[in-house]
């Protein structure tokens, strides 16, 4: 079995992740292999990688644990990352975005109940024309 | 939506105008029909006078240098916001006909057109003879064609054929044989005009162009035979060494990305958007070709294009309301206000005439703010029987009058002038108080004379109405704070009090008209956003002086009944009213017989609850007379808060990242950036995935993923 190893820094929940190669391994299996959480040992012993892919599985995995086998090896478990593992089919996805970061897709004008709004208020004015003249004013008389 | 044609449009004041280019196909004429080839392209602004001439409305002249800037420039800038406004203490106009904008295509070409133009960059400073825009027609703005081209590429220049015009769906890359004697387009080439504008504060580039346009040591432009590769932060311009200057567009990009999509930018205030010509440009041409001659495009990938959707287009802000071209079956048929409709751009064809001008659409049925005018009636001035004469308050005339009809009455003569005077009042009028000339006061057919001449005094002949305003109220957050419950807008009105403004006027401006009626001494005050009416207030604008026999209005039958039953020993009891009412001021009343200005002096001073007996003021301002106390319109715009309440967005600088802003738009998950929080998310179309991991993904995607676009 075909193992890329690598090094990433991003969250799990990014899509798209980055991440650079470490090494390209083979790995044996005991028994048999879940998919989902594949236990493997590698021909390999650094522990330089948090991350890694299997080519027969088409999958990528996020690792669970690491453990260093006799100095010779590395058995890893990893939890596979479905995010990365099919990040073109998840990035063509049409959905309903409720809140989102990319203020191309805000709507400002629907109300944010998140947005801190604090007690005090904001006092401002505009201050217009004098309509009541400062003179004594007009006297008018009716007469018949 | 009803679209207005042949309008004229009162901009106002500070009127920020923000316009894109269009691409117009069309026939060129004097009249409707548009002509919008796209080349390089400037803004000019020109005058009417009368229907058929215009002038060039910008100053400066032949001999500036060409200066090509986006967004376009209008001939003032404001200088503290960078925003571009006409600034009326700059800009004065007083010539009938309005002003337009004229967008003119220019191409590059052997002669030197470009130096005919005025350098768009001059701003207007105060003392200059430029006038002030009252009104802006932007129905006459247009794209006028100069230089056509006939073909699939430019074959000719002719200032003079006004007649043909380019469809520049086929231009076409011409094949760079490496000669500029050979190059085919002309070697000046057409300096691609980039059609983008600054919208809220971003730079938006919506251009679908699948051909490129390029000179050869003129004009650069970003290219990449990687359709996947997207290009960061550096700028693109098309350059011109033709010209002196700088004839291009510089801004920071952030585009090809799929070839499509709006990549609305942050973009700072700039007074010109200038680029520095380094080696970053150089590196990226480097990095995408590996080749780079000072800006010639590689040969090799002359098929390469970029694209990117663009606007073609109006876009323009008018009374505080933004607008955008709506496209549809091939033109533009009209604007909407609302920037997050997708125009369908791509299929513009623009082998039309029908493109509409540019006009602010009227609103729909269920628009608050339909300009549909709300009828208003003034109140008619009828005297009927009486003369009202008006004079001023400190007048001497007021003392000759008390003279004479003391004097009068003092002759026993049976008759008593005070019991003609129906009404009499201190004014203060928001204007002047209208009348029809000055004629003898006279009472009872008697004219009264003061030392042997005859008494005169203006009559009134109307009431008075006066408009103040307009007066803007802006918007601070740009999103839903603006508006009610958070933003609360009221207006205290001289006379009335104070009433609340719906919020719909935030972002607007509002005037307030005054109709009064001089007999009742009342007014109403009408408050208008627009020419729509969004509140009215009651008020007074005088004080009964109690000297005479009764107060005009409902007291009137009572006290003249109380007079014919007590006679002279009635006017002492009216005067004793008057007395009592007027004890609540705390002002004492002198006998009516030769007091009367001495009342007038009184009651002008005095701040009290005179007005007890009118109608109560919606938001009065409490007991206090209403011809006195706050004597301007003043809004007062309660806002909420965050922090100090200075730095826009106004809300914690994590928060688009950590919450996210409220959305509720459908897109493809790829098209965001950042923080994602979707709404019950279908995975069925992710072939190959488990049930599990379907499940997983929705369950990210419904929690929130963050979208990272890797370079």
């Amino acid at each position: 079995m075909t193992v890329t190893l690598y090094n990433t820094s991003s969250a799990p929940d990014v899509l798209n992740k980055s991440y650079t190669a470490v090494q390209t391994v083979t790995a044996t299996i005991k028994g048999t292999m879940d998919v989902d959480q594949p236990t493997l040992l590698l021909n390999y012993s650094s522990m330089n990688f948090n991350y890694f892919y299997i080519a027969e599985t088409g999958r990528y995995y996020n690792i669970l644990s690491r453990n260093l086998e006799n100095g010779e090896h590395i058995r890893i478990t990893g939890q596979s990352d479905p995010l990365e593992s099919f990040r073109t089919a998840i990035a063509d996805l049409d959905v309903l975005a409720v809140r989102c970061e990319d203020t191309a897709y805000r709507s400002p004008d629907i109300a944010d109940n998140n947005v801190p709004i604090e007690s005090d208020l904001q006092l401002d004015k505009v201050v217009g024309d004098n309509v009541i003249a400062s003179s004594a004013g007009m006297i008018v008389i009716g007469v018949i | 939506m009803a679209i207005e044609t042949e309008s004229t449009i009162d901009v106002g004041t500070n009127t920020v105008f923000k316009i894109g280019l269009s691409k117009f196909i069309g026939q060129y004429s004097e009249d409707e029909i548009w002509n919008y080839p796209y080349c390089s392209s400037q803004w000019r602004f020109y005058q009417h006078i009368g229907d058929t001439s215009y002038e060039d409305y910008a100053p400066g002249g032949a001999g500036e240098p060409y200066n090509l800037q986006f967004p376009l420039k209008w001939v003032a800038r404001n200088t503290q916001t960078g925003a571009l406004d006409f600034d009326p203490g700059e800009i004065a106009y007083n010539q009938p006909g309005g002003i337009y904008a004229r967008i003119i295509w220019l191409y590059s070409s052997t002669s030197p057109i470009s130096r005919a133009f005025p350098n768009f960059n001059r701003s207007i400073t105060s003392g200059s003879s430029v006038n002030i825009i009252t009104s802006m027609d932007m129905t006459r703005c247009r794209l006028h064609c100069y230089d056509v081209v006939i073909g699939n590429y430019i074959t000719h220049i002719s200032p003079n054929d006004q007649t043909n015009y380019v469809n520049f769906d086929e231009f076409k890359i011409i094949e760079h044989v490496g000669s500029t004697t050979n190059y085919e387009p002309p070697s000046h080439g057409v300096i691609f005009p980039a059609i983008m504008f600054k919208w809220n504060n971003k730079l938006h580039i919506h251009r679908l162009f699948q051909d490129m346009y390029r000179s050869l040591d003129w004009s650069w432009w970003l290219s990449t035979s990687d359709t996947d590769k997207s290009v960061q932060g550096y700028e693109w311009n098309a350059q011109s060494q033709s010209f002196d200057g700088q004839q291009g567009v510089y801004f920071p990009i952030n585009i090809y990305r799929q070839f499509t999509n709006l990549y609305p930018m942050s973009l700072e205030d700039h007074e010109s958007w200038t680029v520095d010509f380094n080696g970053d440009v150089g590196a990226i041409y480097q990095w995408q070709y590996g080749y780079h001659t000072g800006g010639r495009i590689n040969p090799a990938n002359q098929n390469t294009y970029l694209e990117a959707i663009s606007w073609y287009g109006m876009m323009f802000e008018h009374k505080g309301v933004q607008y955008k071209p709506i496209i549809e079956n091939g033109y533009v048929t009209g604007y909407t206000d609302n920037m997050d409709a997708i125009s369908d751009i791509d299929n513009y064809t623009g082998e039309t005439h029908h493109n509409v001008p540019p006009s602010p659409p009227s609103p729909s049925e269920s628009d608050a703010d339909n300009n549909d005018p709300i009828p208003v009636a003034a109140a008619p001035y009828a005297s009927g029987l009486a003369r009202y004469y008006v004079t001023t308050a400190a007048s001497p005339i007021l003392a000759h009058i008390s003279a004479a009809m003391g004097a009068w009455n003092l002759k026993d003569t049976g008759k008593d002038l005070y019991r003609n005077i129906i009404s009499c009042k201190l004014i203060k009028s928001p204007a002047p108080i209208p009348t029809s000339g000055s004629e003898p006061f006279t009472v009872y057919g008697i004219a009264l004379q003061y030392e042997g001449s005859d008494i005169t005094l203006p009559v009134v002949s109307g009431n008075p109405s006066a408009t103040f305003g307009p007066y803007r109220i802006t918007r601070k957050f740009n999103d839903f704070r603006d508006f009610a419950p958070y933003t609360k807008v009221e207006i205290y009105l001289p006379y009335c009090g104070w009433t609340v403004l719906p919020s719909h006027v935030v972002g607007k401006s509002v005037s307030v008209k005054y109709y009064t009626d001089i007999i009742a001494a009342t007014c109403k005050a009408i408050v208008y956003c627009g020419t729509n009416v969004v509140a009215e207030a009651a008020g007074v604008i005088g004080l009964d002086i109690p000297m005479i026999t009764e107060n005009a209005g409902a007291k009137a039958e009572a006290v003249t009944m109380g007079l014919l039953a007590y006679g002279k020993a009635g006017l002492q009891t009216a005067i004793g009213v008057g007395a009592a009412v007027a004890s609540k001021g705390k002002v004492g009343v002198k006998s009516a017989v030769g007091g009367l200005e001495n009342l007038v002096s009184a009651y002008s001073q005095t701040a009290m609850a005179f007005n007890q007996n009118y109608t109560e003021i919606n938001g009065k301002n409490g007991d206090g007379c209403c011809i006195a106390g706050i004597s301007a319109i003043v809004i007062k715009i309660t806002r909420p808060k965050y922090g100090s309440n200075t730095t826009p967005p106004y809300v914690p600088s994590e928060y688009p990242h950590s919450t996210g802003y409220v959305s509720m738009k459908s897109a493809k998950v790829g098209s965001f950036t950042g923080l994602l929080v979707a709404d019950n998310v279908d995975t069925s179309g992710i072939s190959g995935a488990t049930d599990r991991e379907k499940q997983l993904i929705k369950l990210y995607l419904e929690s929130g993923i963050y979208v990272n676009h890797p370079s």
